[in-house]
């Protein structure tokens, strides 16, 4: 930077209350301070500082102190759109948010952030996939700024033990975005006192890293399983998820289970080819097969103590709690109710537990809470005893109740496909409702119970397709689980009394 | 213990002539109360003023040395009354609060002490909680001022002119008897700068030099018929006195500008300066230095105004602007009456170039003064420059989200880590499933953020303490009786009185839940008198019940803040408790943070010593996990996330917790208490455990592996 006409060079940290942005702001005012620039730091700490988005603002006079004589800068209290030169930001969205804001541009600004991702709540708490595309934030990113650093900083924070400002404030340094060297970095570090060693650590990763420019990829999704096969007759399209349909209902059941679900997975394709399936990538087929092996592998008690009693289970909780050879206990939380039981009970003897459980107006409140400690030999045995009520499964009360609804959804499916190609596909997706445990599922039910009644089967019953409707019926139900967002979608819709639409039947 | 140790900032407040203060706006407020030779200072803690006091309390030394008075105060109220001290008596005082919230509190003592007015000078530091990160309703402390008729100060940010200003504010008192406010918004306090300091002063009279003895004055008393004639004297003789203050010692500036841009002048608020100054800097009418080509009045003084200063300033020019953040537009109204009675031509543009509402941000002024230079039309200014650089930032906001699609995620605060008080929610969501929908009535503290996604518990929030007030007027007309809430800082604040007493003692029906986390949480973990200890750790001695069976509560059950299911069966049991009157239950859980930080060595030091040590953490299987996240939706943890599936045949993500989990158990607890799903467990690591613990655990991996369907004989 040259010392010739003076001016006020502006820093932006984006952070995430409590992660430490007030150290980082700390650490980057003494860097500046030590090399002999005048600066002045604000913040806008208070409830923000409680895991909300926060910002650190710096500015920093271009001049050294030593050259200003009597003169003083003036700094700002809060960035100007499009006179930041360096944002640093500890996340993704963060840094997003910073070039949505227009604080980053590509004319002026060094971006150093980390790619990987802290969803925030409105993300999470959808039933589905509520996250934001980080493909997108990332193109942003390195699209709209001058320079863009940006690596995954939580993997370097955890490998050094330290906290991510350590890893950013490397980072800083390494991209040379500062009038100061690396030793003034890390003397600003040791003066700091705490956690030193630590920080250091991360800081020195965080520079290498900075250096190197390694490219950022996209958030790491876990490696789909290896191959597993389906039959020849099948289009390739198809193979995939077919043939992991098969695999899981062979090992959810066993060998019958999978070839009736091989069966219907043919009678699918045949309706898909007939429709014209090949010019659509088979999606029909893809979806209506996906979501058939799902649903003909409910989860039940047995499924439950057989995938949480196997070696891979304890293999990964010794990976995950990083435990290493020290012993590790494993507390599971089993709390089954009526319909769990009932996965075990005969159909004859279930509905008679179920009536007497209504009477008693127990039928909500009756559950039995089983913690259990899967690490000890008594616990495994337990849930081995469990998994190996396999043969039970068949006759039970609960595998009466899924086929029913399966069939349901199944003819309710080629029926709309027979309509309308896209509204077949959007009825098929419909079953995605019917997911999770006890009140979870009795509410996914009801509002697929809901959405076929109220508005696919009466479609059906009047021959016309309503692709577009269904699925933004489907989304308004996934979006809003608890409340009752597909209620008054529904409410809103004008039904025609169609003349012979099916009587609304009960299920589960 | 504080969140916070001040033990570096208590050394800058012992410095003294030739040395430089080194640190942030409201330390430097603190330090140069110490210069003005204050005898006593209190306080009610919240942001962004509780540094004030909560490093005056690590500096009881110092404060004994000076016979100073320090009081950590009940409230807003408590503390406006400290004031009291100056109106007979020739001492000087400060308090200090949050805005405009603590100043609604503290309104009825300020307009008893503005109304006889005071001997020696007295100073209310209020923190601005305005904009962004703001926890508060949006109002102006100004509209207080002019209605109890206190001076108004607006300093400049920059360390010494705030300085300066603390000192010439005392004296401003003084000299026209009148109690003078200091507003600082939050980014001027939390803003770090230098100062030259000058010595602390000890006060005539102090702890140590005591006064001779009480003062009666009749003419001092708020009450009629004192109080017609204080009224006259505000405006006859302390108005004026004030207004010759001001104009003589020069609290406000006038920086010249241009010779070319003369016809036209920005008049601002002292606080604004900075921001306007940057402004004008990326319109490139302003330098590194401050050097505006536009004529600015900065006002540090912003009520009372001075009518010769503002004429002076406008009589030359074509137009001006009124830089004014927040409403109503006080000081815009008065300057065109201002120019109106001084006959004055120039144009005065305010509020019809920057937003009414909302924080004067830089892009906010960027586009302001953009548009007051386009309305101006001076040839001494290129307005059309101005615009097109406004218009390059609405293009980069527009390209960035071309490129992003969507509007990324907002990220509003929410409750930490293992916080106490998550799962009193989410017990208050599932006890809704038994009993029916209740109306909840919510108060001011973390637990505020109850009402934001994911549990959207509390309908109103109408105060302080006013939890159970403000729920009164309902109570008789639900089905379910009103739940309200109530932090152990509201508690102790108002809620005793105003809620809890006057509920007994009308009989009112209702359930009343008090978050009992130890501290007055939100602001720093500032000492509250059930805390155990004050702010000095002498004992307190104050317990939550007691208080509530000294005013005749009889319905009381405590419960571990951490246990939902019990916390569930407490609730369902207050809520069907009719005709008992009010209900109490009291959520028992010291706050997370303040936990940590006091465990967290204690731990390290044991792990160290080789003692055996149990890190708890809870997990989530994700072969079991089918991705409805109705775990989240009832806990809201940061560390319970979601993350991509392994799973071929499923698209939502599986929920996930973090490695920041310090294994409070709340989701644990959520899942067994809504019977949600099986797919949590806890994991406890043994460290540094004995050798007959590592043995057994090692022969049960053994066990079970041998046992595994399918292992090999022998493995």
């Amino acid at each position: 930077m040259t010392a010739g006409s003076p001016r006020n060079v502006a820093i932006l940290i984006a952070a995430l209350g409590g992660e430490g942005g007030g150290v980082l702001a700390d650490w980057v005012a003494a860097v500046l301070r030590d090399a002999g620039y005048l600066c002045q730091t604000t913040s806008i700490p208070g409830v923000a500082q409680r895991t909300g988005a926060t910002t650190y603002y710096i500015e920093y006079c271009s001049v050294p102190l030593a050259e200003l004589g009597r003169r003083r800068p003036v700094f700002a209290l809060t960035p100007v759109p499009g006179e930041v030169d360096v944002m640093l930001a500890s996340e993704l969205i963060e840094a997003a948010r910073g070039v949505q804001n227009g604080y980053v541009t590509p004319e002026r600004t060094t971006l150093i952030a980390s790619s990987h991702r802290i969803y925030a709540t409105a993300e999470k708490i959808a039933p589905g996939d509520g996250r934001f595309d980080d493909g997108r934030a990332l193109k942003a990113v390195h699209e709209l700024a001058r320079r863009a650093v940006v690596f995954d900083m939580a993997r370097a924070t955890e490998a050094a033990g330290t906290v991510i400002s350590a890893v950013l404030l490397g980072a800083l340094a390494g991209a040379g975005a500062l009038p100061a060297g690396r030793e003034t970095f890390e003397a600003a570090i040791r003066a700091g006192g705490r956690g030193v060693e630590a920080s250091l650590k991360g800081f020195a990763l965080g520079f290498e890293a900075a250096r190197g420019e390694p490219p950022a990829t996209a958030g790491a999704d876990p490696e789909p399983s290896g191959p597993a096969t389906a039959p020849e007759d099948f289009p390739v399209e198809t193979r995939y998820v077919v043939g992991q349909g098969l695999a899981r209902c062979r090992d959810y059941q066993d060998r019958r289970h999978a070839e009736a679900y091989l069966a219907r997975c043919r009678e699918i394709l045949a309706l898909d080819r007939r429709l014209g399936g090949a010019d659509r990538g088979w999606l029909l087929t893809n979806e209506a097969c996906r979501f058939l092996a799902l649903r003909m592998t409910y989860e039940d008690v047995i499924r439950v103590a057989d995938l949480k009693s196997r070696p891979e289970r304890y293999a990964t909780l010794r990976r995950e709690s990083r435990s290493g050879e020290q012993p590790l206990r494993i507390t599971d939380f089993f709390k089954p109710g009526p319909e769990e039981l009932c996965a075990l009970l005969p159909v004859g003897l279930a509905e008679r537990f179920l009536a007497a459980l209504r009477r008693r107006g127990l039928e909500r409140r009756f559950h039995l809470g089983l913690p259990l400690r899967s690490d000890t030999v008594t616990g495994f045995l337990l849930l081995r005893l469990v998994a190996r009520l396999r043969g039970l499964r068949r006759g039970s009360w609960r595998w009466a109740q899924e086929s029913a609804v399966t069939g349901r959804w199944l003819a309710a499916t080629t029926a709309a496909a027979e309509l309308d190609y896209a509204f077949g596909v959007e009825a098929a997706r419909t079953a995605d409702l019917v997911k999770g445990y006890s009140d979870t599922y009795r509410r996914g039910l009801e509002s697929f119970d809901r959405l076929l009644a109220g508005l696919v089967e009466p479609a059906i019953a009047a021959g016309r397709q309503d692709a577009a409707g269904l699925a933004r019926a489907r989304t308004a139900a996934l979006a809003d689980p608890e409340g009752g967002a597909l209620e008054r979608y529904l409410a809103e819709l004008e039904q025609p009394a169609a003349a012979g639409a099916p009587e609304r039947r009960a299920v589960g | 213990m504080p969140e916070r140790s001040f033990a570096e900032e208590v050394r800058q407040l012992e410095i003294g002539a030739g040395e430089t203060f080194e640190g942030e706006g409201i330390l430097a407020v603190t330090k140069a109360l110490l210069q003005s030779g204050v005898s006593y200072v209190g306080g009610y803690q919240g942001a962004p003023v509780s540094a004030l006091v909560d490093v005056l309390s690590d500096a009881q030394d110092l404060l004994a040395r000076l016979g100073i008075h320090l009081e950590t105060c009940a409230n807003e109220a408590g503390a406006a009354s400290m004031l009291s001290a100056s109106i007979n008596y020739p001492i000087r005082g400060a308090v200090t609060f949050k805005s405009i919230v603590g100043t609604n509190v503290a309104s009825d003592a300020l307009s008893n002490l503005s109304s006889p007015g005071v001997t020696g000078g007295a100073l209310i530091v209020v923190g601005e909680d305005y904009g962004e990160g703001s926890s508060i309703i949006q109002e102006r402390s100004h509209a207080v001022a002019m209605k109890s008729q206190f001076w108004l100060l607006d300093p400049r940010p920059d360390l010494q002119k705030i300085v300066d200003l603390v000192e010439q504010a005392f004296e401003l008192s003084e000299a026209s008897s009148t109690p003078v406010m200091m507003e600082l918004r939050i980014r001027a306090c939390h803003m770090t700068g230098r100062f030259e300091a000058r010595d602390n002063r000890a006060p005539r009279f102090s702890t140590r030099d005591l006064l001779p003895g009480p003062v009666f004055d009749k003419d001092r008393i708020s009450l009629p018929p004192a109080t017609y004639v204080q009224e006259k004297l505000k405006t006859e003789v302390r108005w004026p006195a004030a207004q010759r203050f001001i104009a003589e010692r020069g609290l406000n500036e006038v920086f010249a500008g241009e010779a070319e841009a003369q016809e036209l002048g920005l008049i601002l608020q002292g606080g604004m300066y900075n921001n306007v100054i940057a402004a004008l800097r990326a319109l490139g009418l302003a330098d590194a230095f401050g050097n505006s080509r536009i004529p600015l009045l900065v006002l540090n003084c912003v009520y009372p105004l001075v009518p010769d200063e503002v004429a002076d300033f406008c009589c030359s020019r074509k137009a001006v602007l009124v830089v004014e953040e927040g409403q109503p537009n006080f000081i815009e109204t008065a300057v065109k009456a201002l120019l109106s009675d001084a006959e004055l031509a120039t144009r005065v543009h305010g509020k019809d170039c920057l937003p009414m509402a909302g924080e004067y941000v830089g892009a906010v002024l960027l586009d302001g003064l953009a548009k007051f230079f386009a309305k101006a039309r001076s040839t001494a200014v290129p307005a059309g420059a101005a615009a097109a650089r406004v218009r390059a930032v609405e293009e980069s906001r527009r390209q960035a989200l071309e490129v992003l699609g969507a509007p990324v995620p907002t990220r509003p605060p929410g409750f930490c880590t293992g916080c106490p008080e998550r799962p009193v929610f989410s017990a208050i969501k599932l006890v809704q499933e038994r009993v029916g929908p209740v109306h909840v009535s919510a108060d001011i503290g973390c637990h505020s953020f109850a009402t934001l996604e994911p549990f959207k518990v509390g309908n109103t929030i109408l105060g302080y303490g006013l939890g159970l007030a403000s729920s009164t007027g309902l109570s008789s007309m639900m089905r379910n009786p009103v739940v309200s809430i109530m932090g152990d800082g509201g508690f102790w604040h108002q809620g005793l009185t105003t809620g809890i007493a006057n509920h007994v003692f009308n009989r009112d029906e209702g359930v009343l839940l008090i978050l009992k986390n130890g501290y007055s949480s939100a602001t720093g973990h500032q000492h509250i008198p059930s805390t155990g200890s004050n702010s000095r750790d002498q004992a307190s001695g104050m317990d939550i019940e007691a208080a509530l069976k000294g005013v005749g509560v009889d319905w009381i059950r405590t419960v571990d803040s951490y246990r939902v299911g019990r916390m569930v069966t407490a609730l369902k049991e207050a809520v069907l408790a009719r005709g008992k009157g009010l209900r109490v239950i009291i959520a028992d859980g010291e706050c997370m943070l303040a936990r940590q930080r006091r465990e967290k060595p204690a731990t390290a030091k044991r792990l160290k010593a080789g003692e055996r040590v149990v890190r708890t953490r809870f997990g989530v299987d994700e072969t079991t996990c089918t991705g409805d996240h109705s775990c989240i939706r009832l806990s809201g943890c940061p560390t319970l996330t979601v993350r991509s599936t392994g799973d071929p045949l499923r698209r939502a993500p599986v929920a996930h917790v973090t490695d920041g989990c310090v294994g409070c158990g709340n989701c644990g607890e959520v899942a067994e208490a809504a019977v949600l799903c099986p797919s949590f467990h806890r994991l406890e690591i043994v460290q540094n455990a004995g050798w007959p613990e590592r043995l057994l655990a090692r022969l049960r991996r053994r066990t079970i592996a041998w046992l595994q369907p399918g292992a090999k004989a022998g493995a």
